[in-house]
């Protein structure tokens, strides 16, 4: 169906399809009903034909009869029988041209055996009188010639030929009819057909232009809320592609705006970093300088009082001072440096891959041997599935989050961490891993805030900025993932982080496979 | 000291907006020994203008040998852009550029060495590590064999 009509239009055509097949069939119905009605009508008739024409013989038959009766025996009821039958004749003839009025050539054959009859009957009527006048004799001229005979056989044989002719008619009628009652059964047959089929390509239509449509949109308005990417626009004009336009709109709107928090986050923040270098720079010069006073103060000759006071004011004063300056700086420089690995995390390009989480998770272990040793911890790493995304991101993920599980073990008792996987995903296309552990554990209440940047639980277990958990959080999104906990205090919590195990048909970008220079030297990556 | 240094002296010029990094940075290359010739600039133009003899500096002929240290965050021209020009410009294409910038922006250096600086050192906010990435230039720059076209990546 043409994408370009409203939903109304579509609407207004699903229905009037079959509303307009359905009335053209119930015309084609009736046309068929009133023929076979027609035909039954005629079938009828000739029979009805038929029937007059034997009862018009059968009068003259009769009558003849009682003709005969009468001059064997004399008997007087012969003589009436004969009258009644003799007037019947006519009547009957009369009732067989009424008949075939609408057939001129058998009207004509109906008037001939009429006359034919007349004659007979004039015959009859004659031979009659002279019997009750008792002229025998000529009576017996009469009935031995072959006169009567020879009448009575024309109108046989005027009658086999009208016979024939109307029982022609009638099997020719017959015909029509059976043809007519087998055309209807077609057409009820047909119609039932035509109707299944028309409905299953009028579902077919409505599937794929609204009901497939809309699955589409539904499916996009999941993705917007999840910050994944939307499907390609649908095409056409309807109500259902605008919608879908808004969305996309909405989308780039997001995307956009999402940019633009964070190279706004990424320059306030360097543009931070450049004062700081002076304030730390030279309050090590001043410090430096301070130095130099007091062991100026050493070398020269001073009342005691005043070499007591000045070395007070140097040694406690202005080194106190000194030091908050620095101890502020280098604070303000590792929120600062959090801040922008935060928003470096939500822009450098990832090299998509096949990622062996395992050997991912062997390292970060390895690399923590140190503090896990000395708090007494035991770590078990199952067996763990690949999954697609970037090797540096997904590092980062899993360091975090074992990291985490380290620094807040409960002191209380031995430290317990798994790293596993759920084999029955309950997202499609994600596999979900974990990191489980038995320490501190999350009140229910902060649950919610663990993922949000600077927010920090536990400040006195280990120190950090509270930026961990937002940056695995960012990572894990970009990567088409999700991340979620579950936490109990005194018990020790769960995070399960679900990434995608096959590549992305439409996220991902598998354009870049070929390896990426970064190499840098003289200075340490950050991340 | 080499005794090279003193037959080609190499003239190290810093572009630098802030007036306490430029202090800086001269402080702890004197510190570390450095004795060259020293020129501060404020921003990209006048690096140019220096380089080419134009504008403020018209009729003075810049030193045989230059370093150049470079920030990239300046105004009017940035670091990047007078790498850019010095790079395309056959007279200073060989010139040994050292990029000193607080950005560590993976793309922001990837940029750089792309369009030819020689190295790239981030300022640490930290002191400590600041002085010895100066110190460090400033040994590198003492040892290092300055030949007349300048040094190769």
């Amino acid at each position: 169906m043409n994408t370009k009509l409203s939903i109304f239009r579509k609407g207004v055509i699903l229905v009037a399809i079959p509303l307009v097949a359905q009335i053209l069939f119930v015309g084609v119905l009736l046309f068929v009903q009133a023929d076979q009605d027609e035909a039954q009508r005629l079938a009828l008739h000739s029979k009805q034909v038929l029937a007059q024409t034997e009862t018009a013989h059968r009068v003259i038959v009769e009558a003849q009869t009682s003709l005969r009766g009468f001059i064997l025996v004399g008997l007087e009821r012969f003589a009436r029988d004969y009258e009644t039958q003799r007037d019947r004749v006519p009547l009957e003839f009369t009732r067989l041209n009424e008949l075939v009025s609408d057939n001129p050539p058998q009207q004509r054959q109906v008037e001939r055996m009429s006359e034919l009859a007349s004659r007979f009957i004039t015959w009859m009527n004659v031979t009659m009188q002279k019997m009750k006048k008792s002229q025998r004799q000529e009576v017996e001229t009469r009935i031995t010639s072959d006169e009567a005979k020879r009448l009575l056989s024309d109108l046989r044989q005027q009658m086999d030929e009208f016979l024939a002719e109307e029982a022609k008619l009638d099997s020719h009628r017959e015909k029509r009819l059976k043809h007519s009652e087998s055309l209807s059964f077609y057409m009820l047959f047909s119609g039932v057909g035509l109707a299944v089929v028309s409905s299953g390509m009028l579902l077919t239509i409505f599937s794929r232009s609204i009901s497939q449509r809309l699955e589409v949109l539904f499916n996009n308005t999941r993705r917007l809320a999840a910050g994944e990417e939307l499907a390609p626009r649908l095409t056409g004009g309807d109500e259902l592609a605008q919608l879908d336009r808004v969305f996309h709109e909405m989308a780039e709107a997001l995307h956009q705006k999402d940019q633009e928090n964070e190279m706004f986050v990424y320059s306030v923040s360097h543009d931070l970093r450049s004062p700081l270098v002076n304030l730390q720079g030279f309050s090590r010069e001043l410090d430096t300088t301070l130095k130099e006073l007091r062991s100026q103060l050493g070398r020269h000759e001073l009342p005691v009082v005043l070499k007591e006071r000045l070395g007070k004011m140097l040694d406690r004063d202005a080194a106190e001072a000194i030091q908050f300056i620095q101890t502020a700086v280098m604070r303000l420089s590792a929120i600062i440096d959090a801040l922008l690995r935060l928003s470096r995390a939500g822009r450098v390009e990832y090299r998509w891959q096949a990622v062996e989480v395992r050997g991912i998770v062997q390292r970060v272990v390895q690399s923590l041997h140190d503090s896990l040793s000395r708090k007494g911890a035991a770590v078990t790493i199952g067996d763990l599935p690949h999954c697609w995304g970037d090797l540096r991101a997904i590092d980062q993920i899993f360091a975090n989050l074992i990291g985490n599980a380290v620094n807040y073990l409960d002191p209380a008792r031995p430290g317990q961490i798994e790293v596993g996987w759920l084999p029955e995903s309950p997202i499609p296309g994600l596999a979900v891993y974990f990191v489980k552990d038995n320490g501190l554990g999350i009140p229910e209440s902060l649950q919610g805030k663990v993922f949000v940047a600077f927010q920090r639980l536990h400040p006195a277990a280990a120190p950090g900025e509270g930026i961990g958990l937002a940056l695995v959080r960012r990572v894990v999104e970009r990567l088409g993932g999700k991340i979620w906990l579950e936490s109990k205090p005194g018990e020790g919590s769960t995070f399960y982080v679900a990434l995608p195990s096959l590549p992305l048909s439409s996220a991902a970008e598998p354009a870049k496979l070929e390896p990426a220079a970064n190499t840098i030297p003289l200075t340490t990556q950050q991340e | 000291m080499n005794e090279f240094m003193k037959v080609e002296p190499l003239h190290i010029l810093l572009a630098e907006d802030d007036d306490g990094h430029a202090t800086l940075v001269q402080r702890n290359l004197e510190r570390s020994g450095l004795v060259n010739g020293f020129t501060r600039l404020r921003d990209g133009q006048e690096v140019l203008d220096y380089l080419y003899s134009r504008g403020t500096f018209a009729g003075q002929a810049a030193p045989a040998q230059v370093l150049l240290l470079l920030d990239i965050k300046m105004p009017y021209v940035d670091g990047v852009e007078v790498l850019r020009q010095v790079r395309a410009d056959t007279r200073t294409s060989t010139l040994p550029v050292i990029m000193l910038t607080t950005t560590d922006d993976p793309r922001e250096i990837e940029r750089c060495y792309q369009l030819g600086c020689n190295v790239y050192i981030t300022k640490p906010v930290d002191y400590q590590a600041f002085i010895e990435a100066i110190q460090r230039l400033g040994l590198f720059l003492q040892v290092v064999n300055v030949p007349r076209n300048g040094i190769h990546p």
